[in-house]
């Protein structure tokens, strides 16, 4: 063996376990990506986000707002007239894919920001809007999670957090601090709803928080599936929020947005109504700044397909709901301070 | 040298992406193992133990095992491995409910709740779930052994 030769393979050597630690942390064979059909995957959405950043650099910008468990980015647009510059404009947020297999969950904010960017100068209202309002889509909440959905158990739920104990996962929409650890929540580490060791446990909550607190949001839509569902604060007590009339008036005005499309009738009730879940990220937001803050519910109604929903219900889901995001943003460029008093 | 340097660290590496960090407040003394099924009695064995049975599988159960149990379980010469996520089969079922506070109560319980239809859900449950609601009186009915190969048919 040659000197060159042995330090090539020195070299090799060293280099491997930088190999293996990216494979490890993506979870992802560069060789064979992970594919979802017309779903976007984590590496999809994340080359989807910036394309569209670099075709549109005066309306778009991409960044990531945190680190999952496994080291994947939670990508965020900001999609606005002049992206670069913070002007005093009232902020909507969107956030999809908090729970893995919902994937219509991430592809409806997804295709939300798409539809944004590429109306501005083509349709008037689309302009209009995104120069009086910032917009910030963050369309993939869990991606680890996602991920194993895709590559591993399609009904994966919860994150990838290791749990120590042979489980794996906490639920992310049972993880933020408000009221954190009451009712349909579970402290069982299998469980599906298992809410973590502690409130804001997992980096995904913790980043979509510090984003929250820092935007200050005048309204958010957090896109689920399924069961065709337009709800509201509170989720952890069938007591209403203090303003619930004009949370429950908006939730009438979204549904009927959505049904007006394609006649799919979604239904705006209180969150508790479904059942008492606490620890979402609606009811944090709502008791940390008073905005109107909305889980929805996508396609289908019912378990048969369930999560599951075929490939050719993406687009009229999308459809139903573009109207029902675009009301929301009215409202909120209409009563810049839309918090309750 | 550079070799075996190099194989410390491929070691190493293997380990952190074979286990990621477990949270704080992870037990490394207690947590879910695997018990394979040789004798008839055995899941009566194991819970006149104190030990919680997760999933019962015809050829072996998955139990919550705690620092606790290391001693009887040695005593009475039962071995157990590592559960592996595979092993965690959940069963869908429909559950029956009478009430509101009885709906709450199943889901309380740490099921997988899917939908709602009249006074019954459905849902994703592990076997404990399903002991639980026997032991509240709560009737269910399983349709599907393993929930994720999809045997129903709406």
């Amino acid at each position: 063996m040659t000197a060159r030769t042995s330090l090539r393979r020195a070299g090799l050597v060293a280099f491997l376990p930088l190999l293996i630690i990216g494979r490890c942390r993506n979870g992802d064979d560069p060789t064979t990506p992970p594919a979802a059909g017309l779903y976007h995957t984590f590496s999809e959405i994340a080359t989807e986000l910036h394309g569209l950043a670099s075709a549109h650099p005066d309306l778009a910008r991409v960044e990531s707002i945190g680190r999952s468990v496994e080291g994947r980015d939670l990508w965020a647009i900001k999609i606005t007239d002049n992206v670069s510059v913070n002007e005093s404009e009232p902020v909507v947020v969107f956030l999809g894919g908090h729970h893995a297999r919902e994937w219509i969950a991430v592809d409806v904010p997804f295709l939300l920001a798409k539809y944004l960017i590429e109306n501005y100068n083509r349709d008037t209202q689309i302009t209009q809007r995104l120069n009086a309002a910032e917009i910030w889509i963050v369309p993939m909440v869990n991606p680890d999670g996602h991920q194993y959905s895709v590559t591993t158990n399609r009904l994966w739920r919860k994150n990838r957090r290791n749990n120590g104990d042979g489980t794996f996962g906490v639920d992310l929409n049972r993880n933020y601090s408000y009221q954190w650890g009451g009712s349909g929540s579970s402290g069982d580490t299998f469980s599906e709803i298992y809410r973590g060791p502690s409130p804001f446990s997992e980096p995904e909550t913790q980043a979509a928080r510090d984003f929250l607190l820092a935007k200050r949001p005048q309204a958010l839509i957090s896109y689920h599936n399924f069961s065709q569902l337009v709800l509201y604060p509170w989720g952890y007590t069938h007591t209403p929020v203090p303003d619930q009339p004009r949370l429950h008036t908006l939730a009438v005005a979204m549904a009927d947005a959505i049904r007006a499309v394609h006649g799919v009738a979604y239904t705006p009730q209180q969150s508790a109504d479904l059942y008492l879940a606490s620890g979402d990220t609606t009811d944090w937001l709502y008791f940390e700044i008073g905005v109107p803050a909305y889980t929805i519910e996508l396609r289908p109604r019912t378990t048969f397909p369930g999560f599951e929903l075929p490939e050719n219900e993406i687009a009229p889901t999308f459809e139903e709901n573009l109207p029902a995001a675009l009301y929301l943003i009215d409202q909120a460029i209409a009563a810049p301070t839309m918090a309750m008093n | 040298m550079p070799l075996k340097l190099g194989s410390i660290m491929i070691a190493l590496c293997l380990m952190a992406c074979a286990s990621p960090e477990p949270p704080p407040g992870g037990k490394s003394a207690s947590g879910l193992r695997k018990v394979m099924i040789t004798e008839a009695d055995a899941v009566d064995r194991l819970r006149a133990l104190g030990l919680e049975v997760i999933v019962q599988q015809p050829d072996y159960v998955v139990v919550r095992q705690d620092s606790s149990h290391l001693q009887a379980l040695r005593e009475a010469g039962i071995t157990t491995l590592p559960a592996q996520e595979a092993d965690l089969v959940q069963r869908l079922v429909r559950v029956h409910f009478s009430d509101r506070e009885q709906k709450q109560q199943i889901i309380d319980m740490g099921i997988d709740f899917w939908e709602q239809e009249g006074d019954s859900l459905l849902a994703r449950a592990f076997d404990i779930h399903l002991s639980r609601l026997q032991a509240a009186g709560i009737g269910y009915r399983i349709l599907a052994n393993d929930a994720s190969k999809r045997e129903v048919k709406p």
